[in-house]
């Protein structure tokens, strides 16, 4: 059995990765109560989720920069993840502190840095999975994740703010929509975090058999 | 105010649901047999968590790993936190201040990154480490076994009675081969395998009728598995050595 198969067959792999899972589920568990319990105390078009998002696009950054150190130097794979790494910083910046919109410009509008994203996601998921020879989990979850990136960009897409939006839903305020967007958006960034996790882990087991039949 | 927001939050969720677009979306092919994996993979992940055998899960020493993970990420949130603070309380300062005090948060919200990147780098090698470690510790002890079992047993072909050499025990790695060569690699794998090779022609001897020339082939047999022990050893060496 290839070992990239054979990967989650290890008792303390799996103990890893189910208790990475958890955390995520915790971590949105949180984000979301903390959001209800202050939502009336955050400033107009500020949450707590919205930080939250920032957070786990940092967490993303952590994670491709560690992924990408695992390859040799100015090595195509490494050079790929070093770029994944910078998209994840510069989208956590403009999530915390509205970089993007503080240029006062209409391409600066988050609908259209949205719009962008997600047609560069599915290239940048095509090519990790290629370049890693992604696990099945891995691939499930980032399958996963840009559906719920797709509904969460739907979402977006109806909160009536920007210069891009279909239709605006009636009945909600502004403050709950972009609250509802930014949890939706807190799904798809877990569910990517999660498969940047699992390939983590197999690239871990992968370097050590290498290591081992050096001679 | 928490009720009040999660009525409102179903209230908007079911608008939103409600719309055309995602109506078409939610009878669409792609969502729902989404929706049928995701149920399989959750019942699935429920089934395999009941199985996880928990003794041989702690035989592993992670706590490396995770103590430098959560640090990582507690840096992580800490410069969030630390950056986002900072910027809203200084809003209202003069543009000179403001420009001071956050590029110096700005600075230590780097520094705290590469701290946090280094311990996740610092986690993720321990993992590497733990994992080979874990194997390489339990097939060393199980070879110190052996070696001791081969001294009884070249006592006991030294003395008068070489029949009461008995045969010798297959160690508990035999089956645990495919996860030798997944973390210890081909090697170490292969100088197991001769030595239990060897060990099973010593047994094989060892169970035949012993005639005259018996205890001659189980003298030449047992320093085959001496020969292929210390080989054995030498291969595991090096991942036992290394510190976590």
């Amino acid at each position: 059995m290839l070992i990239i198969h054979a990967l989650f067959e290890l008792t303390a792999l799996r103990s890893v990765y189910r208790a990475f899972g958890l955390a995520l589920v915790i971590f949105f568990a949180a984000v979301c109560w903390l959001a209800a319990r202050y939502f009336d105390q955050m400033p107009t078009g500020e949450s707590l989720a919205e930080y939250a998002n920032g957070f786990a696009l940092g967490t993303g950054t952590l994670l491709t920069l560690v992924i990408a150190q695992q390859h040799p130097l100015r090595a195509p794979a490494r050079l790929f993840w070093w770029a994944v790494a910078l998209g994840f910083a510069v989208v956590a910046a403009n999530e915390v502190f509205n970089i993007f919109d503080r240029a006062e410009r209409a391409w600066g509008d988050d609908d259209y840095s949205d719009l962008i994203i997600l047609c560069l996601t599915p290239i940048g998921l095509y090519l990790a999975c290629i370049l890693e020879s992604a696990p099945r989990l891995a691939v499930t979850a980032m399958k996963f994740g840009f559906l719920f990136q797709c509904i969460s960009d739907l979402i977006d897409l109806c909160d009536g703010d920007g210069y891009l939006y279909l239709y605006r839903v009636p009945l909600i305020d502004r403050a709950l929509m972009d609250v509802v967007t930014d949890i939706s958006e807190l799904i798809f960034i877990e569910t990517y975090l999660f498969g940047l996790g699992c390939l983590l882990l197999q690239i871990v087991v992968r370097r050590l058999r290498l290591q081992g039949e050096a001679p | 105010m928490t009720i009040i927001f999660w009525r409102r939050f179903l209230t908007s969720g079911l608008c939103v649901l409600a719309l055309p677009v995602f109506l078409g979306l939610l009878i669409g092919r792609l969502l729902f047999f989404g929706m049928l994996r995701m149920i399989e993979a959750a019942r699935q992940a429920v089934l395999e968590i009941r199985d996880l055998p928990m003794s041989r899960q702690s035989q592993v020493p992670l706590l490396p790993f995770w103590a430098a993970w959560i640090m990582a990420i507690a840096l992580l949130a800490a410069s969030f936190a630390g950056s986002i603070a900072v910027v809203a309380q200084t809003r209202d300062w003069s543009l000179q201040d403001q420009i001071i005090t956050r590029g110096a948060v700005a600075g230590l919200a780097l520094l705290a990154f590469y701290l946090a990147y280094r311990l996740a780098l610092y986690g993720t090698a321990a993992l590497q480490r733990a994992l080979a470690q874990n194997l390489a510790l339990l097939i060393a002890f199980e070879l110190a076994e052996l070696r001791s079992e081969a001294e009884a047993r070249a006592l006991v072909l030294t003395s008068a009675r070489p029949s009461l050499s008995p045969a010798f025990r297959l160690p508990n790695f035999y089956d645990e081969r495919e996860d030798i060569v997944k973390l210890l690699g081909r090697p170490t794998e292969q100088a197991l395998e001769r030595l239990l090779h060897s060990l099973e022609n010593f047994n094989n001897i060892a169970a035949d009728d012993l005639d005259q020339h018996a205890e001659a082939r189980l003298r030449h047999h047992l320093s085959a598995v001496y020969d292929c022990l210390n080989h054995a050893m030498r291969s595991i060496d090096p991942f036992c050595q290394r510190a976590v």
